[in-house]
């Protein structure tokens, strides 16, 4: 039926991509032997004195290592927590809004932030956060010292979840909106003539109805356990809130590049990389297993 | 097969890149391969620091200078206005940026991926990690003999200041490979006492350890602010105990006891040693240990936000703190006291009435040339003429955007070059002035120092920048001028590779211990444990690495 | 009984009514603050004065954007990644989906190249690597350098070949019986039944290519040359580390009382001004694309 012309056709069609991708993904990728040398910028690559695992002793040595691990885990599972709830929430009392031109309003709003670049909201933030921004007025209302937000280790971790899910939630809940437009509407019939309640029916029919989904996402979510936002952290974070804020990937950023301490750096990466994949493959076995997911 | 492939895509990407006109910017990244002219036909033999070249040379270098305040007249950009254009008149030399930041980090990042990368400007800045990595990598030029031969008498005059202790860190196997930046003297803390509490508790101007302590009782306990409360504290610390450059530190307590911390210094046997760890450490650690007891040391020092809330509640009369404490955090105390009348004076003493201060850091960026620039010579020579610019000694350039208040840092090379004692080199020339009371040999920011201290004299304490210039320049840096200093030199201030693994830990061990025993947490016997655990955990093996580094 | 039950039902829909009013005012206050903050007095806005309203309202912010060229010489950066990048991304995004979409028993190799992207999409070497690859080619300083590095966006691809995946397969053989080639049958027939999905990642990759900051300040070597994201982040946003090194709280506090809120608030508002203009389709399309993400098989 289809004769050969056509497979050389597909083959064209990926060779332009292939080649990209083989130039700008799998040649930087034989940087990985850095995480092995004792590398000395300047010197190419092939040419470094190799040391073997040193830089990953030398990684379990340092108290920073630790410090940014735990930031990381406790920055980022408190982003998946919060992350999950408030949509969730949010769509709920959504869901049960029956004028439709008021949740179209609500929801054209809060997806809003979504699209909005971790620069432009950290210069809002920056400016909300300072000595006399808005959040210190509102401090002040309440009586309280006023705060340097930024520059607070109590602070910075709760800011910038708060932040993500400000920012976040609306766009997350659209999946749990679609799940719960999915449930079958005779359900909500039947309990109404069996005489339920409003909270009644969310307890026995729409949370049972979109239990799958939060699941499935919650599943997914467990990839993500080691990224806690680069590009949300490198915007906020400054060196008086490292002891709370740094992460694995603003410290492998700085260690690499601004200390020049290369080798070190590719180990983190390399072994935050091995383990985020590890993460992401049971994470993906998982919801293809009992949630039937497929994502190719 | 594969390699045509790529061949073929490379062709197709530069065809891509023409037909897209961003190229241009391209061909000024291949940064020194651009110096084609011979270096044979361009004067070499004539070793003038400030010889015009006949022909034109060109050199790229990396730049970091925020503009976002910037604002130069007449369209003039960072790199191109009058200074690169007189620079390009008198030296023949055009400055152009093979790349340019705005933020420290950016540039930090920038010299990271262009090292690595061996894509090098012709002259850049890096700190002495860098410098280090660049000479083992055979990257950046040897400038020995370009010193010696072109080098200006002014920045000649900056280097020697120190002796050879900044042109040292540059120096590898005998040859320079880099121009040092010099961070000037004078930084250390010394005590500022309220001379109106003085006269109110009627004691004289203390000198030893024991007339301080007693002062600093007699401030607690005689009610020195006259509010009839007992809210008085003895003198105050940041919890770390010491630090350069920085107010409410006890350095000058420690330097009573011979002890100072964190310093690498040579032992009576010549070998190298860290100050913490030493016998006198002890004997001062007992001194703050029984201070704290006694509540001369404020009770709460470790648990305060900011010690600087007792300085402007003017709950405290004794601060240890730089010559330039008067600029912060003493104004706040004047403010809101307008009787305040803080003091500096260079004690305590130690028992043979010397004022023990160890150095800081004389250096911390270089100014390296890549190895493959075809002039060398022509980076010095800018510099020469840059730092005499910034000085105000060329008459050339001294009238360029006069009085607009332009940053010095629009100059080619923010490496900042000055005198040891700059800061006492500017407390003789407007002392001499204020006493000749002629003002007319001062350069402009000098003669603004002149006129506060008038100001401030005819109206004291009305205009508190005034009081601030007055306090700072002529009182303060004054103490830089004493008689009584004895300066330890550290002899070591890179990272060794073990310290690069455990200084966190070792220094955190430091501070903790010396903390509680401060505190009475632990018995002064304590130190002796602190002293057998740092060197078990890697501070032998530090101070090993060391003394083998300055060996060689 | 029954009449209660629609006063408690009522009560409930107030207040869900109410709290998802207050979840929207949350949502939007920041991008209003810093609105009204643009339009406000200098005096006013450091003082933190200003709330939703501005204060003293006059243009000046906007005077002084109008005079700064590098600011939009880098507006203009990124309009033209925008279009280059985006185009290509889209480009690439049809022309790889369509192959893939194939099962292997009709396209061998099939599953190998979907290995390969895979591989690509979970490893990376790192930035010196690559950095060192785009100075190889010499495309640094070029727009190149923002848009071939990401121009393969293999997420989007798997998602048009999901969908591709979902076509009725008659679409396909009747083309064939047709006479279409794969080229034909790919630019006839395929993409005029999946222009809203392609849209939709069209305009993901648009907000991409306009939201990043970071390859422009690795690849550009001047600020004039940087996209806005970069140059906001250097000459807004950032403090800068090196500065702070050994600063205290007071200097900090100090550093923020110096900036400029109404000429950072306005320089924020036009860099959300051209997402704001496509925020209509990104709405329309963005549902569309969630549910493209969790196609089941």
């Amino acid at each position: 039926m289809r004769n050969r012309s056509f497979i050389v056709n597909y083959h064209l069609m990926l060779l332009p991509g292939i080649i990209l991708l083989f130039i700008f993904s799998i040649i930087p990728m034989f940087g990985i032997v850095i995480a092995f040398q004792d590398f000395i910028p300047g010197i190419r690559i092939w040419e470094q004195d190799w040391i073997g695992l040193e830089n990953f002793k030398f990684m379990m040595d340092i108290p920073d290592s630790k410090q940014v691990f735990i930031n990381t885990i406790v920055i980022a599972t408190s982003k998946i927590v919060v992350g999950t709830f408030v949509p969730i929430i949010f769509a709920l009392l959504l869901h049960e809004v029956r004028v439709s031109w008021f949740k179209r309003f609500v929801q054209t709003i809060v997806y809003l932030p979504h699209f909005m670049s971790w620069v432009i909201l950290a210069g809002i933030m920056v400016s909300m956060l300072s000595l006399d921004g808005v959040m210190n007025m509102i401090f002040k209302l309440f009586g309280f010292e006023p705060v340097m937000f930024l520059a607070s280790n109590t602070w910075f971790r709760p800011i910038v979840v708060g932040s993500d899910v400000w920012k976040e939630f609306g766009f997350s809940a659209i999946v749990y909106l679609a799940a719960l437009t999915g449930i079958n509407p005779s359900l909500y019939e039947a309990a109404e003539i069996d005489g339920a309640n409003r909270f009644r029916k969310l307890i026995h029919i729409t949370l049972p109805g979109i239990t799958p989904t939060i699941v499935l996402l919650v599943t997914l979510s467990l990839g993500n356990v080691l990224n806690a936002g680069f590009d949300q952290i490198f915007n906020l974070y400054n060196p008086l809130v490292y002891s709370s804020g740094d992460i694995i990937d603003t410290y492998v950023y700085r260690m690499g590049l601004i200390e020049n301490q290369y080798g070190l750096a590719t180990a983190v990466g390399l072994l935050k990389s091995v383990v985020a994949i590890i993460l992401i493959m049971i994470s993906y076995k998982l919801a293809s297993k009992y949630a039937n997911y497929r994502i190719f | 097969m594969q390699k045509r492939v790529t061949l073929l895509l490379l062709a197709s990407l530069l065809l891509l890149l023409t037909a897209c006109g961003n190229s241009n910017n391209t061909a000024n990244n291949s940064s020194s391969s651009g110096n084609k002219e011979a270096a044979s036909t361009n004067n070499p033999a004539d070793k003038d620091p400030h010889g015009k070249y006949n022909e034109p040379v060109t050199l790229k270098i990396a730049k970091n200078y925020n503009t976002k305040d910037l604002k130069l007249p007449n369209g003039d950009t960072l790199e191109n206005n009058e200074y690169f254009r007189y620079l390009e008149k008198k030296l023949n030399v055009k400055v152009s940026f093979a790349w340019q930041t705005e933020t420290g980090d950016a540039y930090q990042q920038k010299i990271g991926v262009t090292i690595a990368s061996q894509d090098l400007p012709d002259a850049f800045i890096v700190n002495e990690q860098q410098l280090k990595q660049l000479v083992k990598a055979d990257l950046v030029a040897d400038l020995t003999d370009v010193y010696k031969d072109y080098v200006g008498d002014l920045v000649k005059g900056y280097y020697d200041s120190y002796g050879d202790r900044v042109l040292s860190r540059a120096t590898f196997d005998g040859k320079l490979y880099a121009f040092p930046d010099t961070q000037i003297g004078g930084q250390h803390s010394f005590t500022w006492i309220r001379q109106d509490w003085l006269d109110k508790v009627g004691m004289q101007m203390p000198t030893t350890m024991d007339e301080l302590e007693s002062v600093a009782k007699a401030f607690i306990e005689k009610d020195p602010d006259g509010n009839g409360k007992a809210d008085t504290v003895g003198f105050t610390s940041l919890p770390q105990l010491t630090g350069w450059n920085s107010p409410n530190t006890l350095d000058p307590i420690f330097g009573a006891y011979k002890a100072y911390k964190g310093q690498f210094i040579n032992d009576a046997g010549g070998e190298v040693a860290y100050s913490s760890t030493l016998p006198e450490m002890k004997t001062a650690l007992a001194k703050l240990q029984e201070l704290y007891q006694k509540g001369i040391l404020d009770k709460e020092f470790a648990v305060r936000k900011d010690p600087n809330e007792l300085i402007a509640g003017n709950k405290v009369g004794i601060m240890f703190g730089p010559w330039w404490s008067p600029y912060g955090p003493l104004p706040d105390s004047v403010k809101n006291d307008m009787k305040a009348e803080w003091r500096p004076f260079t004690g305590p003493l130690d028992s043979e009435g010397k004022f023990n201060i160890y150095d800081q850091d004389p250096t911390a960026n270089f100014l390296v040339v890549n190895k493959n620039y075809k002039h060398p010579e022509a980076v010095l020579k800018v510099l020469n003429v840059q730092t005499e610019g910034i000085r105000l000694l060329d008459p050339g350039s001294a009238d360029i955007y006069k009085g607009l208040g332009i940053n010095w840092g629009v100059w080619p090379f923010g490496l900042q070059l000055d005198s040891e004692n700059a800061a006492y080199d500017v407390y003789v020339k407007l002392k001499k002035a204020l006493d000749a009371q002629d003002p007319s040999g001062l350069n402009d920011e000098l003669k603004g120092y002149y006129d506060d201290y008038l100001k401030n004299k005819e109206n004291p304490k009305k205009d508190i920048p005034a009081w601030s210039n007055a306090a700072a320049r002529v009182d303060g840096t004054a103490e830089l001028g004493s008689d009584k200093f004895n300066i330890v030199r550290n002899v070591y201030f890179g990272k060794t590779a073990t310290m690069q693994r455990k200084w966190a830990i070792l220094t955190k061990l430091e501070n903790e211990t010396f903390l509680k025993i401060v505190l009475g947490d632990e018995p002064i016997d304590k130190f002796d444990d602190f002293v057998k655990e740092w060197k078990k955990i890697g501070g032998d093996e530090v101070l090993k690495e060391i003394n083998e580094e300055i060996k060689k | 009984m029954v009449k209660s039950t629609t006063l408690f039902s009522k009560s409930t829909d107030v207040t869900i009514v109410v709290l998802l009013a207050i979840i929207s005012f949350i949502s939007l206050f920041p991008l209003v603050h810093t609105l009204a903050i643009s339009f406000s007095e200098k005096s006013a806005a450091n003082a933190g004065d200003v709330l939703l309203w501005p204060k003293g309202f006059n243009l000046t912010s906007y005077r002084i954007i109008l005079e700064d060229h590098k600011f939009f010489a880098a507006f203009r950066v990124s309009v033209e990644r925008v279009l280059l990048g985006a185009f290509i991304n889209m480009a690439l995004t049809v022309i790889m989906a369509y192959p893939l979409s194939k099962p292997s028993r009709i396209f061998p190799g099939r599953d190998i190249y979907m290995w390969y992207l895979v591989f690509c999409m979970l490893f990376s070497g790192g930035l010196i690597p690559l950095y060192m690859t785009v100075t190889e080619l010499h495309l640094q300083n070029t727009l190149w350098s923002l848009v071939l590095p990401g121009a393969v966006p293999i997420f989007n691809v798997i998602l048009i070949m999901n969908f591709f995946r979902n076509l009725p397969k008659e679409l396909d053989e009747a083309a064939v019986v047709d006479g279409a080639g794969p080229w034909q049958t790919l630019f006839k027939v395929f993409l005029p039944v999946s222009l809203p999905s392609l849209a939709t990642v069209t305009l993901f990759s648009i907000v991409g290519h306009w939201n990043s900051f970071f390859d422009g300040l690795i690849f550009m070597s001047k600020p004039e040359n940087y996209p806005l994201q970069t140059y906001i982040q250097q000459l807004v946003v950032r403090i800068d580390p090196e500065l702070m090194k050994g600063m205290t709280t007071d200097d900090l506090i100090r550093l923020s009382k110096a900036s400029d809120r109404t000429l950072n608030g306005a320089k924020l508002i036009i860099a959300m001004i051209p997402l704001l203009v496509i925020y209509p389709f990104l709405q329309k399309y963005f549902v569309h694309g969630i549910v493209l993400g969790s196609v089941k098989e």
